[in-house]
């Protein structure tokens, strides 16, 4: 009664590969398999060059009128393929720069915040005890407030500075983030493989960084992705409103606030900017959908 | 029950105070203040309002005078408008801004779930698909890029619905505010609840409620709604905190005369006591709705009474 | 034989998943006769749940099922879902292994029944509330009367099983099929569950299939056995058929996989005679603590999961301890290496106090003591290969070998515990449960360690391959002459690998003998019902067994008095007293108690 069952029914995977698939890679391969993922992936990506090359392949700049072309609807043969505006200036050029800030600043926001989340959730689920009562009760407390009026009262207090948007958003945005990584860590670390590591003698920072850390890149690549969307929709939101980009710098809320005035007379100094920020919310979404499907299918 | 609800009350206190104090502190630290217009005043009259708005105290002092202030329901003046305190400026604008929330909220929550729940009962059929699309949009179409098309198609194209404004606050006026304030709740809560009611829909004792012949009906209302609609309940705090955010915006772009647009005004004119004020009362607004909602989640949930 | 109340013939189940169409059922055929009870047994993944969830509708969306089941002569996959609605419930009844997600959260337990009883007998709510009261008594579940009103979550796992028997045996059905009823619940509770079952069988004559993993089960409650692998019924026949003449090869394999608590063998499992050899491990009086959530400002209560527990582990030696969900066994396990600290006593490790180490010198003390887990994939770092886990106690402990070297001495480990060195570069979720448990057995070995703590080692595992990794472990401890300290809950696996085992009850510890006086010769009450208590897979010795029953657990496990649960007589004079062990024999020790009742 020794191995005989054994070898037929659990050795069967062994003729099939040499090398294993971590969960990051099956989780990967989920995703490529995901085809509107994939879709929106490239949409992505499209869009991304374009803002950030397009103005170099365009003959107009952002902020300089065409003296010949006010007002001008899309044509080809004038090259202002999306028309002008009320002053003159190639919306092409002005929705390119514009989509280059939201994803600067939804890049930069991200990153604010999956660094303080992080940081605070890490420390607070692996520490435990009052610490981490004490810092999840902040968390709570900030939950409870108005956030976007705070993003607003800082923008009025400390002046209307790109930078500062950046860090006011992100600084705001980590939250959940924070509360995603607690719970995660918490888990890990009551998991029987931290144990083990402890009964083995691992030293307690190395269990941190060899065995927590790395568990933890699932939940928060799902949530940063969720997060960058929401961070283009707020900046759009502030700058609407008159709070974010100023001018001549624009974003794409900012066209959108612009061309919403006119829509009767110049619809598309509207619906070109709309187009552009509905498809990146939409490809981020889908991304950030299938990233969560292709991660979230680790337990089977 | 009540003991519960006591404390829930009793736990927001110390959250309002810690908010109150962080805008407080963050608007006085501020470089440049509500006289810095661009005309330079004369050191004499800055003197004045300064020692008129208790500017010249030390900051503590001010903060004191100020939380004691609060406590008393006074919000202090405002610092643009001479005419009247930032409370009464709240409170003239507040009807406008209630009945607008309260309307969308209602509109979205009961949408929301009746969406969710024909979406779970009908997963993967046309409804089903059609109730996927308008999620999707609702998520990602910001409301200030709604409003306008709305504007344009139902106001100015099609001329059924007045385009802004209160006019004689009869419900025609209402009609695109709400649905603008409400679209991206409405998307929300029915993906919530659809994904919820599958789930539950799914689970252990459903089917134990199956193998008991109950029928479908009996099942869903009695079994599987109540666990389902908690995902939802739990959003609805957070919810009514974006849509008060949100009427933000709305005000503004149907020129309705809530306290949104108070707010806006105040901001971008740096009237320090009405932004702290509305500040303030946005978050009273939105921690009593968040008590509500937990007491809620309570009576949903015999778990979470007991702990 | 009269006509069986239910036949099943021909019977398919496929599921159509992302991997394609999965056959869970293969074209199965049984009847079923009234007042009987039918046994079918089978390890996981066997399709022996899906075969009765067919016959009540309750598969899963994407299964299709064909051939026939006929209750009484009526087609149960024909009937729309009015009709078949009026059966279950009422007819044919269903219990679960799982009964916390098995009840609605949101409603108190009565509600639950007497909707039964509304939807199938039309009956009012007073009345039906009454009955539903009736029922529970008949169940044994004290104060019915408050219990009614209380939501599954207050009440224990037996109780909500049995308010789920209430539940299923509202209408007298003529069928109940049971699906793994007492798999989640201890020994002691599930033996009542199971006593309950049988006399809801004989009283009113309600047929039962019973679904299970466990042989033991089987033979105290079946008069007919249908043995099930990959979706087919390997064989079919009564009782003793299958036990006493198996045809078929899987069934003689289960049969001499299930560890058996009556044979435990006379000899020394270690052949070591532990009264010479030395100590490795000696604890005296060890207490550990857990604080409870405090209320408001006021500091949280010390919940005592370990009570004064004193034991002693020898060279090369295997120490059994036994205890039911909630003894603190684990705990103890993990305060023995230091995994947690303790709030009283000491612990003393090849004569060296333990718990006042410091960190460098645990360091060294721990390459000699190691530990395998329960779950052998939450054991494991999902995102590191195996090769990687089962080199890191290695580069803890000689730092000096080269990567080779390293990797050689995996290999060669790999090898010894039976796993396949190709599977150097998996990760763990590509494994099956026994392998990662032989994985968790090869990291606890490689460092050649004096002692390995297997807490619940077995426990997740089907039986074959329990079988297979506790043949594992004796081989190992044969070959390097390792002490185990064996945990877990089932007393025919530790009667099998313990030279001495140690019973545990609420935190302390009621009895220690070595293995034989142990099971042949219990002396604490709380042993006795235990071990009578325990399934045996062999029907005639189930047939006539005595079953012991001891006044029931009224005290919470918070009050110091529930130590006192076998000395009541302590309650009123001392009710903070604490029995103390006597030493009955030569190494037979055991906690003081009140004479037994019978």
């Amino acid at each position: 009664m020794s191995n005989a069952l054994d070898s037929n029914t659990e050795n069967e995977l062994n003729g099939e590969l040499s090398t294993g698939r971590s969960l990051t890679e099956a989780a990967l391969a989920r995703f490529r398999a995901n085809k509107g993922a994939m879709a929106a992936l490239f949409i992505l990506i499209f869009l991304i060059l374009a803002a950030f090359l397009g103005p170099y392949a365009l003959p107009f700049n952002y902020e300089d009128p065409d003296w010949n072309a006010f007002k001008s609807p899309p044509s080809i043969e004038t090259g202002h393929y999306f028309g002008t505006d009320q002053n003159g200036r190639d919306l092409l050029a002005r929705t390119l720069y514009g989509t280059r800030v939201s994803l600067i600043v939804a890049l930069v926001a991200t990153l604010v915040s999956i660094f303080i989340g992080v940081s605070f959730g890490a420390v607070a689920g692996y520490f435990g005890g009052r610490l981490d009562q004490a810092m999840m009760r902040f968390v709570d407390v900030m939950y409870a407030l108005p956030y976007i009026l705070f993003v607003i009262l800082l923008m009025v207090v400390f002046g209307r500075n790109v930078y500062l948007l950046f860090a006011a958003i992100g600084a705001l945005e980590w939250l959940t983030m924070a509360r995603i990584v607690r719970g995660q860590t918490l888990s890990i670390k009551h998991r029987e493989f931290i144990e083990a590591a402890v009964a083995a003698g691992v030293k307690p920072i190395t269990i941190v960084f060899r065995h927590i850390v790395p568990n933890l890149v699932g939940p928060v690549v799902i949530y940063a992705a969720l997060t960058i969307p929401e961070i283009i929709a707020t900046e759009s939101f502030l700058s609407y409103l008159g709070f974010g980009v100023q001018e001549p710098l624009t974003s794409l809320g900012t066209l959108i606030a612009d061309g919403a005035d006119v829509l009767e007379v110049l619809p598309w100094l509207l619906w070109f900017p709309a187009a552009i920020l509905v498809a990146l919310l939409l490809s981020l979404l889908f991304i950030g959908d299938g990233l969560r499907d292709a991660f979230d299918a680790r337990e089977h | 029950m009540l003991a519960y609800a006591l404390k829930r009350l009793l736990s927001t206190i110390p959250v309002l105070w810690i908010a109150i104090t962080a805008c407080f502190f963050i608007l006085r630290l501020a470089p440049g203040g509500p006289f810095d217009g661009e005309r330079p005043l004369p050191q004499a009259i800055k003197d004045n309002l300064a020692a008129h708005y208790n500017l010249d105290k030390p900051l503590i002092e001010q903060y004191l005078i100020y939380i004691g202030n609060v406590l008393k329901g006074d919000l202090g003046p405002s610092f643009i408008n001479q005419d009247f305190n930032v409370a009464e400026q709240l409170l003239s604008g507040l009807p406008y801004t209630l009945t607008l929330g309260t309307s969308a909220f209602v509109f979205a929550v009961l949408a929301g779930i009746l969406a969710g729940i024909a979406g779970a009962l009908y997963k993967n059929s046309l409804p089903d698909y059609l109730l996927g699309l308008f999620i999707l949009l609702g998520l990602v179409v910001p409301n200030f890029l709604v409003a306008p098309i709305l504007q344009l198609v139902f106001g100015l194209q099609l001329d059924w619905l007045p385009v802004g404004g209160w006019g004689d606050g009869s419900i025609a006026f209402l009609v695109l505010p709400v649905v603008v304030l409400a679209l991206p709740h409405i998307a929300r809560i029915s993906r919530l609840m659809r994904g919820a009611l599958i789930e539950v829909l799914n689970s252990n004792y459903i089917r134990t409620a199956r193998s008991k012949g109950l029928s479908r009906t009996r099942i869903v209302v009695r079994h599987a709604l109540k666990p389902a609609l908690m995902p939802v309940v739990s959003y609805l705090g957070p919810a009514a905190g974006f849509l008060l955010t949100g009427s933000v915006i709305v005000e503004t772009i149907f020129g309705l005369p809530g306290i949104g647009r108070y707010f806006i005004n105040a901001a971008l004119n740096r009237d320090y006591g009405m932004v702290l004020g509305t500040v303030i009362f946005y978050m009273v607004l939105i921690v009593v709705l968040n008590l509500i909602v937990d007491i809620l989640y309570a009576w949903l949930d015999p778990r979470v009474r007991t702990q | 034989m009269t006509n069986p109340i239910l036949t099943i013939e021909d019977l398919t189940v496929t599921f159509k998943t992302q991997e394609g169409l999965v056959n869970a059922v293969n074209g199965i055929s049984c009847e079923l006769y009234a007042g009987e009870c039918l046994g079918i047994v089978g390890e996981s993944g066997s399709g022996k749940s899906q075969t009765f969830l067919a016959a009540m509708s309750l598969l899963a969306k994407n299964a299709t099922v064909s051939g026939a089941i006929h209750y009484k002569g009526t087609s149960l996959l024909n009937l729309n879902r009015q009709e078949r609605n009026h059966l279950l419930g009422d007819r044919l009844s269903m219990i679960f292994q799982d009964p916390l997600t098995s009840l609605t959260p949101h409603m108190k337990v009565g509600e639950q029944m007497q909707e039964v009883l509304s939807v199938h007998q039309n009956m009012g709510e007073k009345e039906a509330q009454q009955l539903c009261e009736q029922w529970l008594y008949r169940v044994r579940i004290p104060d019915a009367k408050q219990r009614i009103n209380q939501y599954p979550h207050e009440l224990s796992g037996g109780m909500r099983q049995r308010v789920m028997i209430a539940m299923a045996m509202l209408c007298k059905p003529d069928i109940l099929i049971a699906d793994e009823p007492s798999t989640a619940l201890d020994v002691t509770v599930q033996a009542d569950i199971l006593d309950l079952m049988t006399e809801f069988r004989t009283e009113l004559g309600t047929a039962i299939v019973l679904i299970t993993h466990d042989m033991g089960v089987v033979a105290r409650m079946c008069q007919r056995i249908a043995v099930m692998q990959s979706g087919y019924f390997v064989e079919q026949g009564t009782a003793d058929e299958i036990f006493y003449q198996p045809q078929n090869d899987y069934t003689k394999m289960l049969l001499a996989a299930v560890p058996r608590l009556n044979a435990a063998s006379p000899t020394p499992k270690s052949g070591i005679d532990t009264s010479k050899q030395e100590a490795l491990l000696d604890a005296r009086h060890v207490v550990t603590e857990y604080k409870l959530p405090g209320k408001w400002l006021k500091p949280g209560k010390a919940f005592r999961a370990v009570n004064q527990v004193s034991l002693t582990v020898h060279k090369g030696e295997t120490l059994g301890i036994v205890g039911e969900s909630g003894s603190g066994k684990s705990t103890l396990a993990r305060s023995l290496i230091r995994l947690i600290g303790i709030a009283d006593g000491q612990i003393t490790w090849l004569g060296k106090d333990l718990h006042s180490l410091d960190a460098q010198q645990l360091r060294i003390a721990r390459s000699d003591m190691q530990i395998v887990f329960q779950d052998p994939l939450a054991s494991l770092d999902p995102s590191r290969t195996i090769g990687y886990s089962i080199t890191e106690p290695l580069g803890v402990h000689q730092p000096s070998l080269t990567a080779a070297d390293k990797r050689q001495r995996v290999m060669d480990m790999m090898n010894s515990v039976g796993l396949d060195s190709s599977l150097y570069t998996r990760y763990p979720h590509e494994l099956s449960g026994g392998q990662n448990q032989r994985v968790g057995i090869a990291r606890a070995m490689i460092i050649n360690p004096k002692l390995v703590i297997c807490d619940e080692a077995v426990s997740a595992l089907d039986v074959s391959i329990q079988a297979q990794i506790m043949e594992l472990l004796k081989d190992l401890q044969r070959r390097t002459g390792v002490a185990i300290v064996f945990i877990s809950h089932d007393l025919s696996v530790v009667s099998h690998l313990a030279d001495r085992v140690l019973v545990m009850y609420r935190g302390a510890v009621v009895e220690l003998a070595d293995s034989i006086a142990l099971f042949h010769n219990a002396r604490h009450p709380y042993t006795q019902q235990l071990i009578a208590a325990v399934p045996i897979p062999d029907p005639k010795i189930e047939s006539q067994r005595q079953r012991i029953k001891v006044n029931e657990a009224t005290v919470s496990a918070l009050n110091p008095a529930s130590q006192l649960r076998f000395m009541p007589s302590k309650l009123d004079t001392d009710p903070n007293y604490m029995p103390k062990l006597i030493e009955v024999s030569a190494g037979h020790w055991v906690a003081e108690h009140d004479e037994l009742k019978q």
